[in-house]
Order: structure tokens, then C-alpha cells, then sequence
């Protein structure tokens, strides 16, 4: 069941009604209504896998109580280590065995060896990375004294399963969201407007601007052989959009669907493209991850201190790591590398901490040093999301040597003129309303009702005129 | 809890109202312009429907008395929809050729009814005509785009329709003989041996049945149908016979009369690409269209062989040549 659908469109009002008229005072019943309406909205992806999902919170939910109940170290430990094994062992086998066997393979093929390798034939199930990385961050906290296991079943279930951040995220902390499934939720109106609000903003960035930007990319990018440089160029700068729009739209409905229930996920996404360096962007791009890696990898190995040699190392594993978490393909690692030599510099002369709050905070425009620095970034960011955007390291690599060629400096064939006025409006709302949690939470709260109700319904009726065809969400397959 | 729920449905209530509001608005001013659309010069008494085919190969300048009113990617669904308003708008029409193959009955049609692109195509165009059926029919095979092109998209398109306050400009937005100068024909396509034989199973039951209204619509109101074939090149394969294509069509039908233009010998550089001739192409056939008419084919008892025999002598006088 897709977000951008009929069917979530009836689905979620239905849940709303029940989970505040039914169970309303009820917090049991609202739990047990929320964990039930979870799994039904992961069964329309596939329910054989619902059975995975369901191992999988059976395993640290026990997982937990064991840990805790150890009476020594090693006894922790066990447990700890036998929840990681098996929860990355299910995340192997289902997203990367085929690519560990294929690139063995090929690297045999190489040395003259020809090998018939065996292939898992299965389907990746829908939010594996996410369900997964839930469940590590609870064991891993437990086992650290961070917090105590939850010992009732149907609370721990919601927290990894609640339907808004199942299958792509945030990815949330035992910490964050345990505290508010246990405490007795109230309606509270104010909260509820600004869900459906950021459900709005969501639905505009992933139907108009990542769907719209979707289709110029990928007649660019299934074609970048035939294309000039300035052509292949706005192809990679629209793909940057139309990630963002895909990704952070997603949150957005995420989030604002989960404030319709009273409870509060993590921010994802901060305005990364007004970054004014590559740690910034890390800072404000898929915040959830970022920081899970930060917290339970880049943390444990040291952060950045130590020596040289460990500062390099730790930035190099963590950002491998999570290009690897993207995808089984080398075209994520690539991905995950060149951001570790964008950051790399900063990090090593500690300028990685330099920009830490939102550009031009209280200024309407940003100081022309300002502007180039973002536009460095953004610059940076394009030519990593072609790595990310391409089907092998060798396109990626023919798309780029295409962008930097003497053609680059004439006008390109494609020209969506209604994308790009689309993404510029975007762009411009984004600007307005950046030093907000999203760009439309008080974006014109100061004009009277009618007005305020026309731009809203002007966003309903351009949502409606690109909808359609429900295009799915890129991070699904993650 | 009261106020939001109340606010959410005026807000949701609102929206719908509006958009309702303003669709309706822009079909009736559509609906204005019917007769400047679909109202033909009192000399043209015969019709020619159906899609890019016939859209194509009869440039009805070239031809006395017939107006060409087919339309690009055009299914059945929709040139109801034309031949009824054609019907209301022209009481002078005496005959209607139309465009039949198995293919236009195929499940290949599904697109071109009910595909997001159609519907904003085909759609929009006759939003305002359009009955319950039609949108039960809609609704059942495409809910998201079907939605998503009535509200949001049919008042922008429909303005726009309205905008083009030319005549002749709006007409050939809904029908009309398509010009096109392009060849995609390669030279190497005459060594090509390509077996298309359009099988039965992929005959879909619908697109057969909207076949069947059609020609029910004409019938109810007098209207004389021929069935006709535009040339195609041989590379589309061996073709069902006339025959075949009328038995297909049930016992109510089986006086249809069919005339088969498939063999009609054009060159190479005639045709547009195999389905379809070019200007060039069309001409030539047009003015043999118009010549076949104007010695009386349509008072013939036998049509279907006058043509095979006029076919037949061409080709005869381009092998002499």
C-alpha cells in the first residue's frame, strides 16, 4: 500500500476514526489497533513476509529480556551477538548474498576460474533495512544500559512495526518512540493540523516534483549515451531533486501521519541542498541513518579521535557502510566513497562542525559567499547521486566523462520547461520555510482563512493534476 | 477532536466541490462550442471514423462529399462518443466508413481507452458527452489516472480547448485528415518476411462489444456503414480476410459491407512506416478513393470485389511500368 494511493487515502482515515472513537481513552486497545492496522498495511507489499517481520520482533523482543536477565558479560554478550547474527544474517541473505556470490564470481572469472554460481532467487522484502536496523538499535541499547527491555509484546511490536515508518523509515530509537507508545496519548488539535499539512508538503514533493523530475531522468539517464553535456547535467541536477522529493516526501507523510496518531518520529530530512558543506548536507540528508551510524558504528570505532590513520579509517568505514546499506551494488559503495573524500578534509582539519545552523537564519537572502558555498555542495552532491543513480560503475563513469565534454557549454536538447518551474517554486517555498521542521508548517499562517484555504486547495488540485500512476518510492528498495 | 473533524470535511468537501464545480464549467463552455466542432459543410454526407489509419490515408480534400473525422489513437470507446455528437450536429449524414481490423478489437485497445494518455487525449475531448456507462467503464479499469485526470487535469485542458477559438483549429483537435510528410520506411524492409497474423484469443470481448454499439448507433439512426481496411504494407503480415473480419461481428452483421483497402500497392516511399501512409501515399490513394466513388462504387452490388478488381488492375499497371 503505497502512501501516494486510493487505498492509503481510505485506509488511514478509517485507522483514525477507530484508533480515536473506538479505543479513544483505551491505550491498549489503541495499540493493540495500531499493531494490527501495521500488519495489514505490510501484508498488501507481500504477506508471506510478514512472517519475517514478525521473526524478527520475536527475536529481539526476547533477545532484550535475555540480555537484561544475564547475569554475566558473556552472557550478554551472547545473546546480543546471536540477535546481530541473525537479524544481518536475514538482511544477507535476502539483499546481499546474490551480490557477494555474483562479484566472487566474477573475481574468479578474472583470475581465469569460471564459476557457476548459485543465486537466490527471492524478492527483497519491502523494509528490511529499516524493521532491521529497529531492532538492532533496541539490543544493542539494552545491552549497553541505555534502557530496559520492554517486557510487553504488543508495545515492542508497534515500535518496530507502527505502518508510517515500516518500510522506510525514520529509523527509530528504542529511546525516542518506546516512551510515547507506553504513555496515554490525548488528541491535540494543533498537532494533528500540522500533520495533515506535512502529509500535504509530503504528497507535493513526491507526486510533483520527484514524479514529475522522474520522467525527464529517465529519458536522459536510458539514454545518456545520446545526450550532450548540458543535457546529461540537468539530467543528474533533476535526479537530486526528484531523490529528494521521493525521500523527504516520504517522511514527510511519515511523520505527519504518525502526529495524526499523537505520537512524534525523528526528522529525516533538513533542508540538506541549503548545506553549505559536505558535513552539513550528512547532518540534514536522511538524519535517522546518519545518525544511527554515528551512535552505534562511527562512535564504537573511535569517532574522530584518535590518530590520523583511525579519523581516515572510521570515515571510510562508515560511509562504505552506509552506501553498502543502500544497495548491493558497487554504484552505492562508490557512492558511499566519494562522500567519504568529500567529508575527509573537514574532518581531519575540524571544520566538520563548522555550519550548524540553518543558513541566513533570520535574513531573507543568503550572503553571496553563502550562495556559492551551497552551490559547491550541491554541485558535489549531483556528481555522487550519478554513482547512486546508475545501473554500473562503468555507466556512471560514461555519464560523467558525457557532462564534462565540450557540449556541456551548449543547450540541451531536453527541456522541461514545466519541471523546471516546478522545481524552482519548490525551491523557493523550501527557502522561505527552511528554518521550520518542514517548509509549509507556517508557511502562511499570517494570511487570512480564505487565502490560506486557497493555497491549500491550489496544492490539492497540482497534486491532483500530476497524480495518477502511482509511482513508487525509491527508498522501498532499500 | 469536533473541530478538526469538522474542519478536515468543509476543507475535503470544499475541494471536491470546486473541482467538481469547475470541470462542469469548462464542459458546458465545451459543450457551447459542439456545434462549431462537430457541425460539417451540408455537401459532405459521408464520414470517415476511426483511427490513425484512416486518419492518415484519406486526405478528405481530395475526395467529394466525405469528410475525414479520425482521430490518432482513437479507440471505439470514444468514437461512440464522436459519433454520436457527429449524429446530433448532422442530420445530412448519409453514410459512415469505418475503419475495422482485429486489431481494433484487440486487448491492444486497452491502452488507448482507459491509459493515463488516452483519457487525457480521448477523454477530455468528450468529458462533456460522456454517459455513466463510460465512467462506470473508467472507473472499473483505471480509478487512480481516471481520477487524476478529472480533477485535476480536465479544467486546465478544457480551458485551453476553449481558448483555441478557431474553428477549424478546434475541429482538428477532435478528427480530421492528419498530415505527414515523414518516411520511416527502410529500404531493407521489402527482404523482411514478417508473420503478424493476429491471433483470436487476443480479441478482447469489450473492445468488440463497443465495436458492436457503434455499428448499433448507426443502425438505429439510418445510417448506411461501410466497413473499410487502410492500406497497410505487407510487412504487417498476412491479414483476416473480410470475410472473417464480418462473421466476427455476429448474425446482425452479416450483411456488413467490408471495403478492403489492405493490398492497395503502394511504393516504399509512400508509406509513413507500415501501418500508415504519408502524404505522398495518401494522395495517390485519395484520389483513387475519390474516383472509386465517383463511378458509382457505393450503388454497386458487389463492392467488396469492384474494389479487389480496381486493386488488382493497379497493381497490373505497375508491373507493366
Amino acid at each position: 500500500m503505497l502512501f501516494n494511493s486510493f487505498t492509503f487515502a481510505i485506509f488511514l482515515p478509517v485507522v483514525f476514526i477507530l484508533y480515536w472513537f473506538v479505543a479513544r481513552g483505551n491505550l491498549r486497545l489503541q495499540n493493540i489497533l495500531l499493531l494490527v492496522s501495521s500488519y495489514f498495511f505490510y501484508a498488501c507489499w507481500d504477506y508471506r513476509f510478514l512472517f519475517l517481520l514478525i521473526f524478527s520482533i520475536l527475536l529481539d523482543y526476547f533477545s532484550g529480556i535475555k540480555i537484561e536477565a544475564a547475569k554475566t558479560r558473556g552472557a550478554k554478550k551472547f545473546w546480543l551477538w546471536l540477535s546481530i547474527g541473525i537479524n544481518l544474517g536475514f538482511l544477507s541473505a535476502f539483499k546481499y548474498f546474490n551480490f557477494f556470490a555474483a562479484s566472487f564470481a566474477e573475481m574468479m572469472g578474472g583470475m581465469g576460474l569460471k564459476m557457476d554460481m548459485w543465486t537466490l532467487k527471492v524478492i527483497l522484502p519491502v523494509g528490511i533495512s529499516f524493521y532491521t536496523f529497529h531492532g538492532l538499535s533496541y539490543v544493542i541499547d539494552i545491552y549497553k544500559d541505555r534502557i530496559k527491555p520492554e517486557r510487553d509484546f504488543i508495545n515492542y511490536s508497534v515500535f518496530v512495526s507502527f505502518f508510517p515508518l515500516l518500510v522506510a523509515g525514520p529509523i527509530e530509537r528504542a529511546t525516542h518512540l518506546l516512551p510515547q507508545i507506553i504513555k496515554k496519548r490525548e488528541f491535540n488539535y494543533a498537532k494533528a493540523i500540522d500533520g495533515l499539512r506535512q502529509i500535504l508538503w509530503g504528497l507535493f514533493k513526491k507526486i510533483v516534483i520527484a514524479d514529475s523530475c522522474a520522467e525527464v531522468v529517465n529519458q536522459i539517464f536510458n539514454h545518456s549515451g545520446e545526450q550532450s553535456g548540458s543535457t546529461l547535467a540537468l539530467g543528474a541536477v533533476l535526479f537530486a531533486f526528484q531523490i529528494y522529493g521521493d525521500f523527504s516526501g516520504y517522511s514527510d507523510i511519515a511523520l505527519g501521519t504518525a502526529r495524526l496518531f499523537g505520537i512524534e518520529l525523528l526528522r529525516n530530512f533538513a533542508f540538506p541542498y541549503f548545506s553549505r558543506d559536505i558535513a552539513e548536507f550528512w547532518r540534514r540528508w536522511h538524519i535517522s541513518l546518519s545518525s544511527w551510524f554515528k551512535d552505534y558504528l562511527y562512535i564504537p570505532l573511535g569517532g574522530s579521535k584518535g590518530s590520523t590513520w583511525k579519523k581516515v579509517r572510521n570515515v571510510f568505514i562508515i560511509f562504505i557502510v552506509s552506501g553498502f546499506w543502500h544497495g548491493a551494488n558497487w554504484t552505492f559503495i562508490i557512492w558511499g566513497l566519494l562522500n567519504a573524500v568529500y567529508i575527509l578534509p573537514s574532518v581531519l582539519v575540524k571544520t566538520n562542525r563548522n555550519n550548524l545552523e540553518i543558513v541566513a537564519k533570520g535574513r531573507l537572502l543568503p550572503t553571496l559567499k553563502e550562495l556559492a558555498l551551497i552551490c559547491m555542495t550541491f554541485g558535489l552532491t549531483v556528481i555522487a547521486w550519478i554513482f547512486f543513480r546508475s545501473k554500473s560503475v562503468g555507466a556512471a563513469l560514461d555519464y560523467l566523462s558525457g557532462i564534462f565534454s565540450k557540449s556541456l557549454f551548449t543547450v540541451p536538447s531536453i527541456l522541461p520547461y514545466t519541471t523546471l518551474f516546478l522545481v524552482t517554486v519548490f525551491l523557493v517555498i523550501e527557502w522561505l520555510g527552511r528554518e521550520d521542521q518542514y517548509a509549509l508548517q507556517n508557511f502562511g499562517f499570517k494570511w487570512a482563512r480564505p487565502v490560506r484555504w486557497s493555497f491549500y486547495f491550489a496544492n490539492v488540485w497540482v497534486i491532483l493534476f500530476f497524480s495518477g500512476s502511482q509511482h513508487e518510492f525509491i527508498y522501498f528498495q532499500f | 477532536m469536533k473541530k478538526f473533524l469538522l474542519q478536515t470535511l468543509v476543507f475535503v468537501m470544499a475541494t471536491v466541490l470546486l473541482l467538481t464545480a469547475s470541470t462542469y464549467v469548462t464542459a458546458f463552455l465545451i459543450q457551447k462550442k459542439n456545434g462549431v466542432i462537430h457541425s460539417l459543410p451540408v455537401d459532405k454526407t459521408y464520414i470517415i471514423i476511426g483511427n490513425s489509419r484512416p486518419a492518415l490515408a484519406f486526405n478528405d480534400s481530395l475526395i467529394s462529399n466525405v469528410y475525414n473525422f479520425s482521430s490518432v489513437g482513437e479507440s471505439y470507446f470514444y468514437t461512440y462518443l464522436k459519433a454520436e455528437q457527429l449524429i446530433k450536429a448532422n442530420k445530412h449524414i448519409d453514410g459512415v466508413f469505418l475503419e475495422y481490423n482485429m486489431e481494433d478489437i484487440g486487448h491492444k485497445r486497452d491502452a488507448w481507452t482507459w491509459g493515463k494518455g488516452s483519457m487525457q487525449n480521448n477523454h477530455i475531448k468528450y468529458s462533456y458527452a460522456m454517459h455513466p456507462y463510460n465512467y462506470k467503464v473508467l472507473l472499473e479499469k483505471n480509478p487512480g489516472d481516471l481520477l487524476a485526470v478529472y480533477f485535476g487535469q480536465i479544467f486546465f485542458r478544457q480551458l485551453r480547448n476553449v481558448a483555441l477559438l478557431d474553428s477549424a483549429a478546434l475541429r482538428s483537435f477532435y478528427g480530421g485528415y492528419f498530415f505527414d510528410g515523414s518516411s520511416v520506411m527502410d529500404s531493407t524492409m521489402n527482404k523482411i518476411s514478417v508473420n503478424q497474423k493476429y491471433h483470436l484469443k487476443n480479441v478482447s470481448s469489450f473492445h468488440k462489444g463497443q465495436l458492436l454499439r457503434l455499428l448499433d448507433l448507426f443502425r438505429d439512426n439510418n445510417i448506411k456503414v461501410y466497413l473499410i481496411r487502410s492500406p497497410l504494407h505487407f510487412t504487417n503480415g498476412k491479414q483476416f480476410s473480410p470475410e472473417t473480419l464480418i462473421g466476427y461481428l455476429g448474425e446482425e452483421n452479416k450483411d456488413l459491407e467490408y471495403l478492403d483497402f489492405n493490398d492497395y500497392p503502394a511504393k516504399m516511399d509512400e508509406f509513413r512506416d507500415p501501418s500508415h501512409l504519408n502524404n505522398k501515399g495518401s494522395r495517390k490513394f485519395s484520389i483513387f478513393f475519390n474516383q472509386l466513388l465517383n463511378d458509382g462504387l457505393l450503388l454497386k452490388q458487389n463492392k467488396a470485389q469492384v474494389v479487389r478488381n480496381e486493386l488488382s488492375r493497379i497493381e497490373q499497371e505497375q508491373a507493366a511500368l
